[in-house]
């Protein structure tokens, strides 16, 4: 049976859990449907060390996004300039920041729902 | 200083869109809830965040110190110790919070039986749920560092303290 970070926090940190669910409930509206979940499955393979491949031919868009979330799930400092100019060929500066915003919540909280559990309670 | 440059520019970014626009106002609550939390001593506090500095290679989480830690006898050779915290002198309660912030940032397979008996030995269960979010919003400088928007205002090492919202206050060279 999976622990929740609900049955984790709940009791100990009400107010940092209504906080993150708030925050998880912003960063997944950021993302159009299809592009969050191709994120979500990157970050899960790479946290959980399983293989994904994506399930389509993805457009160039995609995959500017796709490797840009490698990078910053893998090693953000190393993130390299390019890789931002590529995003930049299809979005704006507001979106692409925001990309990042919502992929930091993301990511972190699929880190918790796997570290969590393993040392609590 | 490193010599990255930033990969957006501020006057990109339009206030009330992705500047203070909603998910950058749910982090920031976010961020003040963790800070609230107040379980935990201030020297682990301070060590973890600094961990995390170090991972991301955030510039302007590097360039500050928690005034409560220094208060609590914080210095910088402590700091100097934490890159290699596995051979230092830091005693185990402090290790045992570093694994913990590498297993979460680095590899959550990290996170085993061992670990886990570690943490219980040194802090209860409230602490060690602390170390964990404490590690999610020291690690809130991401989007910045993908951006390399990160570079601290100022050229000196600056306090850190934080108002009774959890909104965080800088006032000074550490």
């Amino acid at each position: 049976m999976t622990i929740t970070l609900e049955a984790l926090l709940g009791a100990d940190h009400p107010a940092p859990l209504a906080a993150l669910d708030a925050l998880m409930v912003e960063a997944r509206a950021t993302l159009d449907d299809e592009l969050l979940a191709l994120c979500t499955a990157c970050i899960e393979s790479i946290l959980t060390d399983h293989s994904w491949q994506p399930p389509r031919a993805l457009t160039p868009r995609e995959q500017a996004f796709l490797a840009a979330t490698e990078q910053f799930v893998t090693s953000v400092s190393t993130l390299e300039d390019d890789q931002v100019a590529r995003l930049r060929e299809f979005e704006s500066a507001d979106t692409i920041y925001k990309f990042f915003c919502a992929l930091y919540a993301i990511d972190m909280h699929y880190r918790l729902q796997l570290v969590m559990p393993r040392v609590l309670p | 200083m490193s010599g990255h440059q930033p990969r957006l520019a501020a006057a990109e970014l339009t206030a009330g869109d992705s500047v203070g626009g909603p998910l950058e106002q749910a982090m920031g609550e976010f961020a003040n809830a963790v800070v609230r939390a107040n379980t935990l001593d201030p020297l682990t506090t301070e060590i973890v965040r600094l961990r995390c500095a170090q991972i991301h290679d955030c510039r302007i989480c590097g360039s500050l110190r928690l005034r409560d830690a220094q208060e609590a006898g914080f210095d910088e050779a402590m700091q100097r110790k934490i890159a290699r915290y596995e051979t230092s002198d830091f005693p185990p309660a402090v290790i045992a919070a570093l694994r913990l912030c590498d297993a979460i940032i680095m590899r959550p397979a990290w996170a085993d039986d061992a670990l886990k008996a570690e943490l219980h030995q040194h802090f209860s269960a409230a602490q060690i749920a602390e170390i964990c979010l404490d590690v999610m919003k020291w690690s809130q400088q991401k989007p910045l560092v993908a951006l390399r928007t990160e570079e601290p205002p100022w050229a000196q090492t600056t306090l850190l303290s934080f108002d009774e919202r959890g909104a965080p206050v800088f006032g000074g060279p550490a």
